[in-house]
């Protein structure tokens, strides 16, 4: 029986390997960018010149079982994040609660390695992205909570759990902090916990479109160029972007939308989870 | 009496030091490599108690490790660490000379007791 090595974009092989084992591999979604293949491990040729291996390799993922899997890891992140909500942060990270501040980041590391939502497959289904999210999130704030513990002043108990979720009424939203710099406004923007309304309060100008609209009697010209800073309650990463403003409100409260010229899709999907808690 | 030695072998550096970091509370000594030539190398050199492998390496691969490894006939018991983790393939693993399969993502604490547990198998104290 023939036997093949099969090597990636970045020379990584696998192999020796049955053709039967890259089919099984190929229909559960689970090889990408392979290269160059070989059939003694030292040769390597471009994929089409194996007929054999090209074929196996362009089957589509099992459209039913690769659903099914990511409903699976889907539920598995959900259930997993109801199991931990009450939990003291210390059980959730596995460590022990006196643990020092680096086995804290060990464990933070280790732990949210698996929810980086850019590490998912390019077809993971949106709730296995949202539920990746919000690991990803709960993980977060979670760490901040513990480096503020080791911060305080001779503070060494652990962090106790994050506040019960029961919604607050929230405030009325705080106006923006806009600076001049030549022609460019600079938006400065806090959100408070729950807080996702400069995302949805305006439908044309909303996180769908990459918007966002500012609270803000500062009177400024549709089309002025803007740059944006946004931090989150609980999260020590920031957002920048820069922008354009496409609308002014001209009743009260006074205010402007934005639309954000340059987002990534890490970005993109810090503003959905945000939203996505907010909304939960 | 010496402690007994894990080899970790993996060509993502990140991955290998999770490892190690996970390994810090087992009382055993780390070494590293970051392809299957190097691993070879490594064993060569000083058998070790348990080898954790990455089955998809530049150079050899982690199969071929396992290959050339079995006819040696080592106590060495080998984990495979890989994201690959169809029937078909953890099936060929284990019958190339792997003893246990462990799929990414990991949990250090998962490594910890899988490495235990084969620490104790080999004999060694843990």
């Amino acid at each position: 029986m023939s036997e093949y090595w099969l090597a990636d974009s970045e020379a990584r092989v696998l192999g020796p390997v049955s053709l039967a084992v890259v089919r099984d591999l190929a229909l559960r979604g689970k090889i990408h960018d392979v290269r160059a293949v070989s059939k003694d491990g030292r040769t390597f040729v471009p994929v089409r010149e194996m007929p054999e291996l090209q074929e196996v390799l362009s089957l589509p993922p099992k459209q039913g079982e690769a659903t099914r899997a990511q409903a699976e890891a889907t539920q598995q992140i959900r259930d997993w994040l109801a199991s931990i909500k009450d939990r003291p942060s210390h059980e959730v990270f596995r460590v022990p609660a006196n643990a020092s501040r680096d086995a804290w980041r060990a464990a933070f590391f280790a732990l949210i390695h698996r929810y980086v939502p850019s590490r998912l497959p390019t077809d993971a289904t949106p709730e296995l992205r949202l539920a990746c999210e919000d690991a990803f999130l709960t993980l977060s704030e979670r760490m901040v909570a513990i480096e503020r513990m080791f911060r305080g002043p001779g503070a060494v108990q652990p962090p106790p759990p994050p506040p019960p979720s029961a919604p607050s009424p929230l405030p009325a939203p705080a106006p923006a902090h806009v600076t001049w710099r030549g022609g460019m406004i600079h938006v400065r923007l806090h959100l408070a916990r729950g807080d996702a309304r400069p995302f949805t309060a305006d439908p044309e100008a909303s996180w769908k479109q990459d918007s966002l609209s500012v609270h803000s009697n500062e009177k400024v010209m549709v089309n002025t160029p803007a740059e944006v800073t946004l931090s989150f309650e609980g999260h020590v990463t920031q957002l920048h972007a820069t922008g354009r403003v496409i609308g002014v409100k001209t009743t009260h409260p006074l205010g402007f939308s934005v639309r954000l010229l340059d987002l990534g899709e890490d970005q993109r999907a810090m503003i959905r989870a945000w939203v996505a808690r907010a909304r939960a | 009496m010496s402690l007994p030695e894990v080899l970790i072998v993996d060509d993502d550096r990140l991955l290998r030091t999770m490892v190690k970091d996970a390994l810090s509370d087992v009382p055993c000594t780390v070494r590293e490599a970051d392809s299957g030539d190097a691993a070879l190398t490594a064993i060569t050199e000083r058998e070790p108690a348990v080898v954790v492998l990455d089955l998809v390496m530049p150079g050899k691969s982690g199969l071929e490790v396992l290959k050339a490894l079995k006819p040696k006939g080592l106590k060495t018991r080998i984990l495979v660490l890989s994201s690959l983790d169809t029937e078909a393939l953890v099936q060929q693993a284990m019958a190339d000379g792997a003893h246990g399969y462990l799929a990414k993502p990991i949990h250090p604490l998962d490594v910890q007791n899988v490495v235990r547990a084969a620490l104790e198998a080999v004999g060694s104290p843990s």
